[in-house]
């Protein structure tokens, strides 16, 4: 092969990952001793950037629209009639919700101080239209004059070419003022409502589109931006009952810098974010901005702290800030942590939109944050980099867990660096409780949002609809960490980029906003369980005591520690009974079987029991032993795995519901009737009161297994559960009095 | 500010050029991306250092080279694939090929995609759009991987080919 022939073909192999270790030894050589080997090398690497460049921009489209377009019935159905009848479509982003503005283009652009309010200027340019037309005051016109209202009526877009050569083209409904040449300013379109395309001439000077939530700037680069104006259905709290306006940038090519009044910030090629008015976007999402010379300007003076209360009658009374749901945790590198700088704020203003709650949330670094009384209920970690915590920051990270707090770790982007710290982090912090895949009927893919499944971006490499990745570590009965090796965060952040390996954004929100439900709903049950007691004898033998032995197998055996403990407590309390309890967790192929006349087991997800273990339990209750089970927050993946194992175990009998005239209901207690949890209400439509749902074996005569595939554990707790499918606490106690006694008197 | 929109000026004329430096030293995406993000925060950073009399582009490159090295430093998956030699070799190719305005490029490119027959277009799409590699289009399309990653070869070299001859044409030279 001719030598350049060669090395364009190691170049190419080399491009697409197809060369082997001995050729990437030879291009080694190869470009270090030829300079037209370089030369050829570095051409071969601009047509690969720009094909990456230009697909990626591609892709980035098809994905805004399907965003938008996933978007749109939700957004559709909060706007009123009179903003819904606008329906926006335009060549290349499809269906988009009402009320959104969409500006594409290749601009250049400064700060302008104009409104829509402002005086028309009267100059003598003209810009025209080219394809569709535009009415000026109800008349159709072919001329577009600077500084009038023009409005495009009809169902196809209209074309303007401007003085300058750019071209806008407007979506039906749209409506905009051409601004024309202003200081600094070639060119300037403030877009009023709707949707449009700009392509802008190549030339000296700037040229802008302002939207009422702020103005995009490029230099000579293409992007799309998106304003949707969005009422809530009602109003649901003091803070949210203005229309919200949600400004979407998204950057094709080039870096474009967003002016929100106050504040900038910098989007680059790939980048799509959007911005809430009246919420505060930190900082600069792309390079930051220089620090101010202490002293330079007032401008560098940080401001006063606003007074607590108005200092005078007359002072406006502030609104009270909502509480603070989540702490965002800063590390020391931006690049690591803040890449997604908004992503927090904005799924609390898209769930603002949706739901009628009013969070905020901050950033601080885990030293900062106070982990005490006034703990936040979740603390959220993402980032791209591997990171190790302190002693210190362990041992405050388990207290908070274990004290009622909820930690959602995101592996921004996908990345492994940062999900093998967290997976390694957890496993010191909390060595004996390994992460889990959370099983499907998680209240977390419940609780408010039914999200079964969700979307990935093109870079997970998961196709279609799939399982959501969250992983958890449970305490008690509650998930008290959370970690997606996937990203959630740029979905948050409502962007797109090509290396994202994530979820995509709407199921990436709506996982966010059941997190944050779930955090809430389980803070009062997380410190309420914190300081529950586990009734322990004074009298540590066992002998002459009624041994009940905690089944432990291969699923999360032990989701309600205090319940059993509390449960015997009350028997003994209840009862007139004079025996002393003792419990121990217990293997079933231990050989100790004997020594325990009861057996509980419980559980939340599947298990599975070894043969010697099948064979060990059935030769335990076939001489006369008693096993009570239940399904932990009547999680159905229980249900299933106990209901598969038991069948196993005793192969030739079926669990059958007890009927209402077993002893087992009157043996103390006299239960008819039992009142549900409000999950069991909401989620099985259980109408309370209602019968008892036992099922049992009976062996010989005798019921050897007693399982409820509804809680009972939960309930014996005394402690709020909300998420626990199972009896009221009450009623769950009375039953298990009844089951004890029955168990003890037979 | 007139510091600012100069470097975004800079920065932009000359992003193009420093992504493909950098894809020519690291073809894991996301490395990738992460390593040019972190050049352009440099670039901002130390603007200030910047000598005008200098090619932007070059003094990018140069702190991409550096990053890229470190990277190769700090990554599990083992030694730098290119020498030294062949970093300052690549560093010298790219500052002597290097393009004022890469727009007219860009343009070529574009007009060059469209003359494509709609084969090849669909294979780059798969490639470059929905992220595949060459075995996975090859399990797509039902051919083997060394169909594929020929075909791409021809398709990008044809490309190559296509923007020489129309910026040629245009007499602003290959």
């Amino acid at each position: 092969m001719h030598e350049r022939e060669r090395v364009q073909d190691l170049v190419q192999k080399y491009l697409d990952g197809a060369a082997g270790h001995e050729e990437l030894g030879e291009l080694d050589q190869v470009l270090g001793a030829s300079r037209s080997a370089a030369v050829e090398m570095a051409e071969a690497c601009r047509i690969d950037a720009f094909l990456a460049e230009h697909f990626a921009e591609e892709r980035r489209t098809l994905e805004v629209a399907s965003l938008l377009e996933a978007r749109e019935p939700e957004a559709e159905a909060a706007l009123p009639p009179r903003v819904r009848r606008r329906r926006l479509p335009l060549a290349g982003v499809a269906a988009v919700a009402a009320a959104v503005l969409i500006a594409v283009g290749a601009l250049l652009i400064t700060r302008a101080t104009r409104t829509s309010d402002a005086p028309p200027h009267h100059t003598p340019m003209r810009c025209s239209v080219v394809s569709g037309h535009v009415l000026i005051n109800g008349v159709r016109s072919r001329t577009v004059p600077h500084g009038v209202r023009i409005v495009v009526p009809s169902a196809a877009p209209a074309v303007v070419r401007l003085a300058d050569g750019s071209r806008a083209e407007l979506a039906p409904a749209s409506e905009a003022i051409v601004r024309g040449p202003a200081s600094g300013t070639r060119e300037a379109l403030e877009l009023l409502e709707g949707l449009g395309r700009f392509h802008a001439a190549r030339g000296k000077g700037q040229f802008r589109v302002e939207t009422l939530v702020g103005s995009v700037t490029a230099l000579g680069t293409e992007f799309t931006v998106a304003l949707r104006a969005v009422e809530p259905r009602t109003p649901p709290s003091a803070s949210s009952t203005r229309a919200v306006r949600v400004l979407a940038v998204a950057v094709d090519r080039g870096t474009v810098r967003v002016d929100l009044g106050s504040q900038t910030c910098m989007l680059s090629a790939g980048e799509r974010r959007e911005f809430t008015a009246g919420i505060r976007h930190d900082a600069v999402c792309g390079p930051p901005p220089r620090e101010a010379e202490p002293g330079a300007s007032a401008d560098a003076l940080p401001p006063l702290p606003l007074p607590l209360t108005p200092q005078r009658r007359t002072a406006t009374k502030h609104s009270p800030e909502p509480p603070v749901v989540v702490v965002k945790l800063k590390t020391a590198s931006p690049l690591d942590w803040a890449t997604d700088p908004n992503d927090i704020a904005n799924l609390l203003a898209w769930m603002r939109i949706r739901l009628p709650v009013g969070f905020a949330c901050e950033e601080r670094t885990l030293s900062d944050v106070a982990l005490g009384s006034t703990r936040p209920p979740m603390l959220y970690r993402t980032g791209h980099n591997a990171f190790a915590f302190t002693q210190a920051e362990r041992a405050r990270l388990r207290d908070y867990v274990i004290e009622g707090g909820f930690v959602f770790f995101d592996a921004c982007c996908g990345r492994k660096a940062f999900a093998d710290s967290v997976r390694k982090e957890l496993a010191a912090i909390f060595p004996a409780r390994p992460l889990h895949k959370l099983e499907p009927d998680h209240p977390l893919y419940r609780c408010y949002y039914d999200v079964p499944s969700v979307r990935y971006t093109a870079a997970a490499g998961i196709a279609g609809a799939a399982a959501p990745p969250l992983e958890g570590i449970d305490i008690g009965c509650r998930t008290a960490i959370v970690f997606s090796p996937l990203d959630l965060s740029c979905g948050w952040d409502m962007h797109t980029h090509a290396t994202c390996a994530g979820v995509h954004a709407e199921d990436a929100l709506k996982l966010g906003a059941n997190l944050i439900a779930y955090a809430t709903a389980t803070k009062a049950m997380g410190a309420s369980l914190a300081e529950s007691r586990v009734y322990t004898d004074e009298d540590p033998s066992q002998a002459d005591k009624f041994r009940i032995g905690r089944v432990v197998h291969g699923g999360q055996w032990n989701p309600d520690p205090a319940g059993l403990s509390t449960l015997l407590d009350t028997v003994s309390a209840t009862s007139s009974m004079k025996v002393s309890f003792a419990t121990q967790p217990l293997r079933l192929d231990g050989g100790q079987l004997g020594s325990f006349p009861f057996l509980y087991m419980t559980g939340h997800g599947d298990f599975t029991l070894s043969l010697p273990e099948v064979v060990a339990l059935r030769k335990y209750l076939e001489a006369g032993g008693f096993l009570l089970a239940d399904a932990c927050c009547g999680r159905t993946a229980f249900d299933a795995a106990f209901r598969r194992e038991i069948q196993r175990v005793l192969p030739i009998h079926e669990l059958s519901r007890l009927p209402a005239t077993h002893p087992i209901y009157s043996v103390h207690y006299r239960i008819q009737q039992v009142g549900y949890s409000p999950a069991a209400a909401t989620q099985r439509r259980l109408e309370s009161p209602g019968p008892p749902a036992l099922e049992g074996i009976s062996l010989g005569g005798e019921l050897a297994v007693v399982y409820s595939p509804l809680d009972l554990g939960c309930g014996w707790e005394l402690k709020p559960h909300p998420y626990g499918i199972g009896y009221e606490s009450r009623d769950a106690v009375k039953l298990g009095v009844n089951i004890v006694m029955y168990a003890v008197t037979h | 500010m007139a510091s600012h929109e100069q470097f975004l000026r800079l920065f932009l004329q000359h992003q193009g050029d420093v992504r493909a430096f950098i894809g020519s030293l690291v073809r894991d995406a996301n490395a990738r991306e992460d390593l040019f993000q972190e050049v352009a925060m440099i670039c901002w950073r130390d603007f200030a250092r910047y000598d005008p009399a200098r090619s932007f582009g070059a003094w990018a490159r140069g702190i991409a080279a550096n990053k890229v090295k470190q990277w190769w430093e700090r990554s599990s998956r083992g030694p730098a694939v290119f020498s030294p030699q062949t970093v300052a070799a690549l560093l010298d190719a790219f500052n002597r090929t290097e393009h004022d305005d890469a727009a007219p490029r860009l343009d070529a490119l574009r007009e060059c995609l469209r003359e494509l027959p709609e084969k090849a277009r669909r294979l780059l799409a798969q490639r470059y759009q929905l992220l595949r590699k060459p075995a996975e289009i090859a399990a797509h399309l039902k051919t083997t991987r060394d169909a594929v990653y020929k075909a791409l070869a021809r398709t990008r070299i044809r490309l190559r080919d296509c923007i020489r001859r129309r910026l040629a044409l245009r007499g602003r030279g290959a």
